[in-house]
């Protein structure tokens, strides 16, 4: 069986500094995979390249078949990819709201409908992506105006309305509070499974990543230095000797 | 139903007008139709603004197309209004879509600047075209209907077709379409990452701007009965924006109460002094200072204060 998503023999470089090392990865259908690594260490550059925001120099990623280098992200969101970011990326001065119910608008391709009210389409589905997230009752707020940590939780739910098949986050729990992570990876958990997700997550919080990754990569200086089951990682000596061992079990 | 309210209220609000030439007073219909016109003009320049967030200093260009065009039809080759007044705006419409093209690649000054570099093209054919757009002369003598004569018969034409476009302005920015492209203006990364074409996005609403901006041309060339190259001058560019800027680009409604505000306090300013431009500075000042949302942000802040106490 071919795997979902495949990316092989990856580049990409900045200037002369090396950001993604020939980095190959098979990520099968349903499965939930951690990719770790210090700060620095090329995961978001990663992320950027499979998503269409950074073309890789080199190499090839494919999805279910197609391959996606050269593809634009609204391209990429369409085959099935949706991503949340590190850093918050919403849409500031629209309401809790809009921001979801813009990405259904979006994924259901009405964008270029000049008549239909916009406020009147997807309100239950946009009630429901809120509820599932813990974002029901801010729905009239404005977005830019949320915690931190509740905008985090709007990213995803964003990611989700594109209904995706294969989910990428990118750190969906920095700069929360231990309860907040916890709440968050649980629901995360409960998403992908009830959805039959594939989830691909970078993340610093060790504790998160051995918790519900079945598979872990190590990036470090831009390659993968060791990928397999979680214990196998934890175990490997290569992997102890530049991220484990060096900042302790929790980034 | 907040939707009602303002259907209501715009109702009231055309009704007023339509009541205005009962007073009898021609100033105040010339008054009118002026500030209708601008108001339609600033409205189809803030869905390039206010909904993709970029500032086009060339709006103008499409303001004469439209105003050129319909004169030159009407008079030149005797078009009927029927087909002139939509030919016109098309046109407007179709040379928005070449240049928005060209200008949607670049985004913030690189934007604006394309945008001001097109219009001083379009000032330029009107400028040296002199057989077709009477040059720097002026294209003068526009032929109207004879049903459109008479100012107060102007006056209610103006209010239709303006009227008629602010809805179609209204259904549009607050459609999937319009909902959309305020979450371009707020996060075009993002809105890539949910599917969207931002790029085509931004150039559907610079060609929707600039159809508009056409109608309102047409309408101000057969008031004047003429067009003239300052038309399509940066100035007048300069000066729409403006009106968009004072009235606030995140509402709606807002470049309507700019243009009404600017254009009314011009033609007093007029009367007394000489000094308008002193005036405007001045007017600029204030937006920059304390008024980043304009007229409506000010009120929007009132009304907040007198909520919480």
């Amino acid at each position: 069986m071919s795997a979902m998503l495949s990316i092989a023999g990856l580049w990409k470089s900045f200037a002369g500094f090396v950001a993604t090392r020939d980095v190959a990865l098979d990520l099968k259908a349903g499965e939930v995979h951690a990719v770790i690594g210090p700060n620095g260490a090329g995961k978001t550059t990663f992320f950027n390249l499979i998503t269409g925001h950074l073309r890789p120099d080199k190499g090839a990623v494919s999805f279910e078949g197609r391959d996606l280098v050269g593809l634009p992200p609204q391209k990429i969101v369409r085959l099935g990819i949706a991503r949340s970011f590190q850093r918050i990326n919403i849409y500031p001065r629209l309401t809790v709201f809009e921001n979801v119910q813009v990405a259904l608008i979006a994924h259901e391709g009405q964008q270029w409908n000049l008549f239909r009210p916009g406020r009147s389409l997807h309100r239950e589905a946009t009630a429901e992506l809120l509820e599932l997230v813990g974002l029901a009752a801010e729905a009239a707020e404005t977005a830019g105006e949320l915690s931190y940590g509740k905008q985090k939780q709007l990213e995803l739910a964003i990611a989700l309305a594109s209904q995706p098949r294969l989910l990428l986050l990118d750190e969906p729990t920095a700069g929360m509070s231990p309860q907040e992570t916890a709440a968050t990876i649980a629901s995360v958990r409960d998403i992908v499974k009830a959805r039959g997700l594939t989830l691909l997550f970078t993340e610093h919080d060790m504790a998160v990543v051995f918790g519900i990754a079945e598979r872990i990569s190590v990036l470090h200086h831009g390659e993968i230095i060791a990928s397999g089951e979680p214990d196998a990682v934890r175990n490997d000596p290569e992997v102890k000797r530049v991220y484990l061992g060096e900042g302790g079990g929790h980034g | 139903m907040p939707q009602r309210r303002y259907l209501v209220a715009s109702a009231i609000v055309v009704l007023l007008l339509a009541l205005l030439p009962l007073a009898g007073s021609r100033y105040a219909v010339d008054l009118a139709t002026e500030v209708l016109i601008y108001a339609l003009f600033a409205l189809s320049l803030n869905v390039i603004i206010g909904f993709t967030g970029n500032i086009s200093f060339g709006h103008a260009a499409y303001f004469a197309i439209g105003g050129y065009a319909c004169a030159i039809l009407l008079t030149t080759y005797n078009w009927p209004l029927l087909f002139a007044l939509p030919a016109a705006v098309v046109l407007a419409g179709l040379v928005a879509a070449v240049v928005g093209y060209f200008c949607v690649r670049l985004t913030q000054i690189y934007f604006a600047m394309l945008t001001l570099a097109f219009a001083m093209l379009v000032w330029g054919v009107a400028f040296k075209w002199k057989e077709v757009t009477g040059g720097d002369d002026g294209f003068t003598g526009i032929k109207l209907p004879e049903m459109l004569a008479h100012h107060v018969r102007f006056f209610y034409f103006t209010l239709a077709v303006v009227a008629a476009g602010v809805a179609a302005l209204w259904v549009i920015c607050h459609s999937a379409f319009g909902l959309t492209l305020v979450a371009v203006r707020e996060n075009a990364v993002r809105a890539g990452f949910i599917g969207i074409d931002t790029r085509r996005m931004r150039w559907a609403a610079f060609t929707v701007a600039g159809t508009f901006g056409g109608l309102a041309g047409a309408l101000f060339g057969m008031y004047h009965r003429g067009m003239y190259i300052e038309n399509a001058y940066w100035t007048e560019s300069a000066n729409v924006l403006i009106m968009v800027l004072l009235g606030g680009i995140y509402s709606f409604v807002g470049p309507i109460f700019g243009a009404a505000a600017l254009h009314l306090l011009q033609t007093f300013t007029n009367q007394y002094t000489p000094y308008w431009p002193t005036v405007l500075g001045l007017i600029l000042l204030v937006i920059v200072l304390v008024l980043p949302d304009g007229l409506i942000g000010l009120a929007a802040r009132f009304k907040a204060r007198r909520g919480k106490t």
